[in-house]
């Protein structure tokens, strides 16, 4: 490697050019994706049948699978920051298995174990006669199990970072454990609890694998925006177009939501 | 309601095992005593503090809280924290930073199970009664050190504990406003009783009836602040405790103290009652009257002597009672014994003057 004279602003040529790639490489698709936007008919192709079905399942299977993984997984991030139990790592691990995990295959786990014949899904339906499978729930169900390692990472690490004097001051107020929980605790992280729920409804968002492995891709019942981009790709190009702006849209205006959290406002 | 008929405060016998490290004190407040636990840091006073918290159960002995056993393993007794109706004042103040300041005064009794309406008028009296009235409204994120503490000590006197605990209540605050502070702290343990924790021997005297010396786990010392100025148990004692400590009235650079005696001090913007103090090490030794630049000079009779350590602790008596450490070497050169008379000279920049909170 030679080494260069100049001054020290000067952007290193080697790191300057793997740098533009690398934004290259990022932004080259979402330009091709802008220019090929039907512009002109965005209005009628957002609102066809298959679009607006995707558009109203995409939204209630997000919200609902980002509501579920606040109210399982704060509680959960509460245990694994609070409280020493035994199998505590492992928990920790298997909870965020998902989001390493190719969604195909968590779908496929989901499939055996609550499926019409699964491990759970059997009992269940013979008992309750719910069928979480080519079902809404199922939706919700895959998109929670996705989503949720995202709130329990965020969560768990503001717990762990926040001040365990001020829950104490408020015990000895006489302030019962669940007071102190909801009173002290929750409001303190409040921050980090909204990061980790806009994570998770994002996540859920675009959920893709999971989703069409465990709930299949039934138009008007299972099928998401993805999974509608995915279908429309092979036989109205537009209609995939249309609803890839919108995705790129809110994943944006989620992202810049969110950049005072991530990146310290430098 | 007679005071003898009631139950003490608190009766504690703290016995703690943390690794090589034993806690080993006993505790009593009794009669609206202020009892001050004074000790170095890493002698267990956090360790006092967390048992009486219930953050940290005690391994033997049994804490007692007006007459209710709280802490005690050998019944298997464990009453957890919001039960045992204490009100602690925690070191670094330890408000909700998501309420207002009258949510946080009012957090006690709500929890008690008071409606909102009374709690939130409950917590407005106590603030009045601290002249934090005008604090009500604002974020504890906004107040100034001694405003949160008064707003913390607040919040803990809203309900309506048995005892007052105070962490190291003044050791974060700045000097100017400490008086006041200790002035307020003062008037809300009359009324309760208290146990204040501090590593600050000034802070000790001032505040305490009854000081508890803890060194290494160990009660090593336990008095009213005279018996434990002028007879130090330990050499540690007397280092930590050693300081001379008057009340009197300043003006202009002199203070007339209590007794009547006028000492000169270099600093002369104080004005009105004041609290003197004089480092033992300060105090100089004369075989006769001394030729020397220090402005106070006095005449007066050796009450004791006692070897402390490396150095030695000259007790003198009238016309004020002092306490000097001089060297082995000072000792023999002026043969010092107790009944002889000396000359004593203290500079007047060695002269501490701070404004007295009563």
């Amino acid at each position: 490697m030679t080494t260069r004279r100049g001054t020290e602003e000067r952007i290193p040529l080697l790191l300057g050019v793997l740098a533009s790639l690398a934004i290259a490489l990022v932004a080259i698709p979402l330009v091709g994706l802008l220019v090929r936007v039907p512009w002109s008919n965005l209005g009628s192709l957002l609102t066809s049948d298959v679009v607006l079905d995707a558009l109203r399942l995409s939204l209630i299977s997000s919200i609902a699978a980002a509501a579920l993984s606040t109210v399982l997984g704060v509680p959960l991030a509460w245990l694994l920051a609070r409280r020493r139990f035994r199998g505590r790592r492992v928990v920790r691990a298997a909870v965020t298995l998902p989001m390493v995990l190719p969604p195909v295959v968590g779908g496929a786990a989901l499939l055996f174990a609550l499926g019409r014949r699964g491990v759970v899904g059997e009992p269940l339906d013979a008992i309750t006669g719910i069928v979480l499978p080519f079902s809404l729930a199922g939706v919700i169900v895959a998109n929670t199990f996705v989503a949720m390692p995202f709130l329990v990472l965020t969560v768990e690490g503001a717990l762990t970072n926040s001040d365990r004097g001020v829950e104490a001051a408020a015990a000895s107020l006489g302030a019962s454990p669940l007071r102190v929980f909801w009173k002290v605790t929750l409001p303190a992280i409040a921050p980090s609890l909204r990061a980790g729920m806009v994570l998770a409804w994002a996540r859920a968002l675009g959920e893709f694998g999971a989703t069409v492995t465990f709930a299949g891709n039934l138009q008007g019942r299972t099928q998401t925006l993805p999974l509608a981009v995915f279908v429309s790709l092979e036989n109205d190009r537009n209609a995939a177009l249309a609803m890839s702006l919108v995705m790129v849209a809110v994943s944006f205006a989620v992202l810049l939501g969110l950049r005072d959290r991530w990146w310290n406002n430098r | 309601m007679t005071a003898s008929a009631q139950p003490r405060q608190l009766d504690a016998r703290l016995r703690v095992s943390r690794g090589d490290f034993q806690l080993e004190v006993d505790l009593e407040v009794s009669g609206q005593q202020t009892v001050v636990l004074l000790g170095p840091n890493g002698a267990g006073k956090s360790t006092v503090v967390d048992a009486l918290a219930g953050v940290c159960p005690i391994d033997a002995g049994r804490i007692v809280v007006d007459g209710v056993v709280v802490d005690e393993p050998a019944t298997s007794t464990f009453v957890p924290v919001r039960q045992r109706g204490l009100g602690i004042v925690f070191q670094q103040y330890r408000l909700f930073e998501q309420m207002s300041v009258l949510d946080n005064v009012a957090f006690g009794p709500s929890a008690q199970g008071v409606r909102r309406a009374a709690a939130r008028r409950r917590a407005a009296e106590v603030l009045d009664l601290l002249g934090a009235t005008e604090l009500a409204s604002r974020s504890p994120r906004d107040l100034s050190g001694g405003q949160a503490q008064r707003v913390a000590i607040a919040r803990a006197l809203a309900v309506e504990p048995s005892l007052l605990v105070f962490d190291e209540p003044l050791a974060a605050l700045d000097v100017e406003v400490r008086a006041d502070l200790r002035r307020a702290l003062i008037d809300v343990s009359a009324g309760t009783g208290a146990l204040v924790i501090t590593h600050d021997p000034t802070e000790a005297f001032l505040l305490a009836d009854q000081i508890v010396v803890v060194e290494d786990g160990r009660v090593t010392q336990r008095g009213d602040s005279e018996a434990i100025r002028m007879h130090p148990a330990t050499p540690y004692v007397a280092a930590l405790t050693g300081t001379n400590l008057f009340r009197g009235t300043a003006h202009g650079g002199a203070v007339t103290l209590d007794g009547g005696l006028t000492l000169h001090a270099a600093d002369t913007h104080a004005a009105g009652p004041v609290v003197v103090t004089i480092d033992p090490v300060a105090v100089a030794l004369h075989q006769a009257e001394p030729n020397t630049s220090a402005r106070n000079t006095w005449s007066t009779e050796v009450v004791a002597v006692e070897a402390l350590g490396e150095r030695v602790r000259v007790v003198l008596g009238e016309p004020f009672e002092v306490v000097a450490d001089v060297t082995p070497g000072a000792v023999e050169a002026l043969d010092l014994r107790a009944g002889m008379t000396v000359w004593a000279s203290v500079k007047a920049t060695e002269l501490q003057v701070r404004p007295a909170t009563s």
